[in-house]
């Protein structure tokens, strides 16, 4: 079919699946990825990642106000490659034996693409810190912050309410919202959230965000490398028919959870806390020992190993009548804990300073990702794809070698 | 008629001899010379350091590479000492090893920050010229204790390591100060009953009386008196002399099946659990005899080698019930071995007769020379690389040396496999001198990482320590790597053969190379993804992400992505051969990027290989692919068509 007569959308689907669309688009990750890198020497990279890898575009921003797109973000770039891929690699290309290899590689990595896209829009991250004797049913984020508001000093612990992190990310820049949560015979208003901040008494050198409350006031601090380490502040206001209290909420965990703030609405008595974002898990996990093992002769560790109890939700641990509802577990490097479409991993452990006879704590990373496994399954279709691609490439190579060098010789002769 | 290719092989290895000359075991202005059989017993001994259990011959060759850059140290005098000599005159003749130059200081700004006379720069020094000025080291040296490597200017880290080698090596030649000391009673007939042999003791007989003297101890409490004060100046100096060999050498194993588990004692250590009471000397205590005798006469060859053949008995059987014994003597024979400056020197040899092989294009011998003295060499890698998986029961690429010696062996191996296909005498050739590069790099990487690390087989951090992981990912990786840097090279031939009209009118020639360099870039793609994707899968059970856009993760990425560019590039005709000839070349830049350019940013997860100190290769190696580059654009204007340029 002569290039002209082609219908519009085939005329799309050409560029769409074409070689040319696809070196652009490989250029622009190769040169996101280079710039992402160095980018995380000087900002981090919870920083690199949602300015170049997790985001549409890449923004410049000539003044305070103005925001330009300069550049694909690593989103749209892979969006549209996986488009590429199914158009160019699966939808254009004609099925016959010797293109089977292409046509593998090409589904497995949209498959591969398709698992870190599933990951990005549902899977949760955080940790779980244990000392030895505790017990936990929840994780928390590492980056994610919450405001929980509950009841305090009922006979019956009251339900949480909570109010989750970006709806609080809203509120930066000054912004306020009003929370009429179900059940509250109170509203309550949310504003002025700092990613990053500290809480001081004012003074006459710095500019406050937001009111002063009891002579305090929140002080924006510039974001940390490491972004678990920012501590999130913001205002917190209760409305109770017309009287109004005021607080500051700071999100700094000093071990016991981050501090509430407590007030009296509607006769009863309740408290509000900021803090990460606290996930449920379906089990229990108590921390019976944690064992660092270092090389012998130098402080490099060689393993680090928490044995823990898992307990199905609602047990209470009983170590001396295990009733098959508290199993026994290993967690260390290299073999996580995967169950209830959890993973738990050894991710860390302290106090840094400990000595041979103090309780230690250990820190678990936990996920909950459904496509966990994905690229496991990814690698091996891949894997299949390319040896059969340039297995196939080798042999008709190698025998044009071999029959070339035969006719050379013969000629010789 | 005399048969050539033997003539040749004898030549070969006559030249080949002739460059490695036997240092001596006689100091010519040191101590004694050493016996054969005393530094053949003394090199298989084993010891733990830095959480491994090696021969004393390892230790002694990494502590003087440390110091001194090499594993033999060249005397004042003339003349060389193997390292097994000197770790023998530095346990056994401290004060003579004080004397020989086994310091080398880079710079003369070190000595003079610490107000000591500099010989001129790259000069060697001795322990003994360097004293006066000790004290100063060290408090220079803490003061930048804490300070970031990449925030320390050279001549402090010269400082910093000038600092740390001496102090290893004072308390080297503290191992046995204890076992040289006596001990007396110091006038008091109550201690001078217990130590039964009489005053002064030394140390052995001292911690057969240890129970004795702990119940005496108890016994005069806190009674006044001269036993008392006798008694007290005695544990004094046993504390003393536990004190000086505390960081001695580890070369004491606890039975198998010890309470405390993987670490050898030094002498002190010995001595120590002796006086708690909760060990039982019965095994050790011959050991520590002999040792004695060995540091308290050692001029005495005779009976020092009778005492330390049973003192070697008594640790290697202590070692073999532990299981740590098996592999040492394969490690001494690796030593001695050399087989990675062997292949280097054949690798020489090799390119030297490819050079050969130009000027006399007619001479088949030459051609099997380089097949000869290449495929000689890629053994001894080969053999050198088992060896070491063998010694460390590790898959062969787990620290960045190992990288250098894996992927120079992947190169020079696919090269001579596209050798035996083309038979073009191109990547013959080329396998001489990546072959050559990659055994001089790993000498010079050797150095850098024993300066830092200690070992080139170090103990690896809890993360690394699993060899399903390490034998997939890092070795896929590593060929992957291999591939990209070879195609670069091959690339390399394209662009200045052409430049320089090398076989001008051989355009299948260059079709060749540019098929050559085409497949080995699906080579290099293969591993690289697999090897990219297996270390995402590992990062998913280590850490908990199958990617987290780490520095290391992310040049793995850039290699996938350049390549599969290069790739679609070249289906969709958008490059034909000279730009594959440069996209190849860029993609050689891409895989030392990702090889060594990442791991000098220093952050990420994959902290277990930061270096540093290599930044300066690296940019004139793109200085100079730069050029190469930007020749291809002179060639491009000279040649606007170059014909016979093919697609995929």
């Amino acid at each position: 079919m002569n290039g002209t007569n082609r219908s519009p959308g085939a005329r799309v689907l050409d560029v769409l699946g074409s070689f040319g669309l696809c070196c652009v688009l490989l250029l622009c990750l190769f040169v996101l990825t280079v710039l992402g890198t160095l980018y995380q020497v000087d900002h981090g990279l919870y920083a690199a990642k949602a300015r170049f890898f997790s985001s549409w575009f890449l923004w410049w921003q000539p003044t305070e106000r103005v925001s330009l797109p300069v550049f694909p973000g690593g989103i749209t770039c892979m969006l549209v490659l996986a488009a590429n891929m199914l158009v160019g690699g699966l939808y254009r290309v004609r099925f016959d034996s010797r293109r089977a290899g292409v046509v593998i590689v090409h589904l497995g990595i949209a498959f591969l693409l398709i698992a870190g896209l599933v990951k990005m829009l549902s899977a949760v991250e955080g940790h779980l810190t244990l000392y030895e004797g505790e017990q936990a049913d929840y994780f928390q984020s590492y980056h994610d912050w919450e405001v929980a508001v509950w009841e305090v000093g009922g006979a019956q612990p009251g339900r949480e309410h909570v109010i989750d992190d970006p709806l609080l990310r809203d509120l930066e820049g000054g912004r306020s919202r009003t929370f009429v949560l179900p059940g509250l015979p109170f509203e309550l208003v949310l504003s002025d959230f700092v990613p990053n901040s500290r809480v001081l008494p004012k003074g006459p050198r710095w500019t406050a965000v937001g009111p002063v409350v009891d002579g305090f006031a929140l002080q924006k601090l510039s974001l940390e490398k490491e972004a678990e380490q920012n501590i999130a502040g913001l205002h917190v206001a209760v409305r109770d028919g017309g009287a109004v209290q005021r607080g500051i909420l700071w999100g700094l965990d000093t071990g016991t959870g981050p501090d509430t703030w407590t007030f009296r609405a509607g006769d009863r008595d309740w408290a509000v806390r900021l803090g990460h974002a606290r996930y449920p898990m379906p089990f229990s996990i108590r921390l019976d020992d944690f064992e660092k093992e270092d090389h012998p002769g130098i402080s490099m560790a060689k393993a680090f190993r928490s044995r823990v109890t898992k307990l199905q939700a609602g047990t209470t641990y009983a170590s001396s009548a295990p009733d098959g509802r508290a199993e026994p577990v290993l967690i260390q490097m290299n073999e996580p804990l995967r169950d209830g479409g959890l993973v738990l991993f050894q991710s860390s452990w302290g106090p840094g300073n400990a000595g041979p006879r103090d309780r230690l704590f250990s820190v678990f990373s936990v996920v909950r990702n459904p496509s966990d496994r994905w690229p496991e399954l990814s690698l091996w279709v891949i894997t299949a794809g390319l040896l059969l691609a340039f297995g196939r490439k080798l042999f008709v190579t190698v025998r044009a070698q071999i029959e070339l060098r035969g006719a050379a010789e013969r000629t010789a002769a | 008629m005399i048969p050539r290719r033997p003539l040749l092989l004898a030549a070969l290895f006559a030249a080949f001899s002739g460059l490695a000359p036997a240092p001596g075991a006689v100091p010519e202005d040191g101590g004694a010379p050493w016996d054969d059989a005393i530094r053949d017993s003394f090199a298989t001994l084993p010891v733990q350091d830095r959480g491994r259990v090696k021969p004393v011959d390892s230790l002694a060759g990494l502590k003087l590479l440390t110091y001194n850059g090499k594993r033999t140290l060249k005397l004042a005098a003339g003349g060389r000492i193997d390292r097994v000599s000197w770790i023998l005159e530095c346990l056994f003749y401290p004060e003579e090893a004080r004397r020989w130059p086994c310091f080398r200081v880079q710079s003369d700004a070190v000595l003079t920050a610490i107000d000591l006379e500099a010989k001129g720069k790259r000069a060697w020094y001795s322990y003994a010229e360097l004293a006066p000025a000790r004290d100063r080291l060290f408090e220079q040296a803490a003061r930048h204790a804490g300070v970031e490597a990449a925030d320390l200017r050279p001549t402090e880290s010269q400082l910093l390591k000038l600092a740390g080698d001496l102090r290893d090596f004072e308390e080297l030649t503290l191992t046995c100060a204890g076992l040289r000391q006596s001990f007396s009673a110091g006038g008091s007939a109550r201690v001078a009953e217990v130590l039964a042999e009489g005053s002064p003791t030394p140390l052995a007989s001292l911690l057969e009386r240890a129970a004795e003297l702990r119940m005496l101890n108890e016994e005069l409490g806190g009674e006044e008196g001269p036993d008392h004060a006798a008694l007290q100046a005695l544990l004094g100096e046993i504390d003393h002399a536990i004190g000086a060999g505390q960081g001695g050498l580890a070369l004491l194993p606890p039975a198998a099946g010890a309470a405390d588990g993987e670490r050898w004692w030094t002498v002190s250590d010995l001595v120590l659990a002796a006086f708690d009471g909760h060990f039982d000397l019965g095994r050790h205590l011959p050991l520590l005899r002999s040792l004695e005798r060995m540091a308290r006469a050692p001029g005495d060859r005779a009976a020092f080698q009778a005492e330390l053949a049973a003192f070697h008995t008594g640790v290697v059987d202590l070692a073999a019930e532990r299981g740590e014994y098996g592999r040492i003597p394969l490690e001494v024979r690796l030593n001695r071995f050399r087989p990675f400056t062997n292949a280097l020197v054949l690798f020489l040899l090799g390119f030297v007769l490819t050079a050969l092989g130009w000027l006399l294009p007619g001479v088949r011998a030459l051609r099997w020379g380089v097949w000869g003295t290449t495929g000689l060499a890629t053994l001894l890698v080969a053999a050198g690389i088992t060896m070491r998986c063998i010694i460390r029961q590790r898959p062969p690429v787990v620290s960045l040396y190992d990288t250098i010696l894996f992927i120079t062996g992947c190169m020079v191996l696919v090269s001579l496999i596209l050798e035996r296909l083309t038979r073009q005498n191109l990547a013959l050739s080329l396998a001489t001198i990546l072959g050559a590069a990659g055994m001089f790099l790993a000498g010079r990487y050797e150095l850098k990482e024993v300066a830092s690390a200690g070992d080139t087989m170090a103990s690896v951090v809890a993360v690394l320590d699993t060899n399903y992981y390490l034998a997939i990912h890092v070795t896929t990786i590593a060929m992957g790597y291999a591939g990209g840097l070879l195609a670069g090279a091959i690339a390399h031939v394209w662009i200045l053969g052409k430049l320089l009209g090398w076989r001008r009118a051989d355009e299948a020639f260059y079709r060749s190379v540019a098929r050559m360099t085409y497949g080995v870039v699906c080579f290099s793609l293969l591993f690289s993804i697999f090897g990219t994707i297996m270390g995402g899968i590992w990062a998913n059970d280590s850490w908990g992400r199958f990617w987290g856009w780490d520095p290391k993760e992310n040049g793995a990425l850039l290699i996938c992505l350049w390549e599969l560019l290069i790739i679609h590039a070249r289906l969709g005709g958008y490059i034909r051969d000279r730009g594959l000839a440069v996209s190849a070349v860029l993609g050689g830049v891409v895989v030392s990027a990702s090889w060594w350019g990442v791991n000098l940013l220093s952050v990420g997860l994959h902290s277990y290989g930061f270096t540093s100190g290599v930044a300066l290769t690296l940019f004139v190696l793109w200085g100079i692919e730069a050029v190469v580059v930007a020749l291809a654009g002179v060639e491009a204007l000279l040649h606007p068509r170059a014909a016979g340029e093919t697609a995929a």
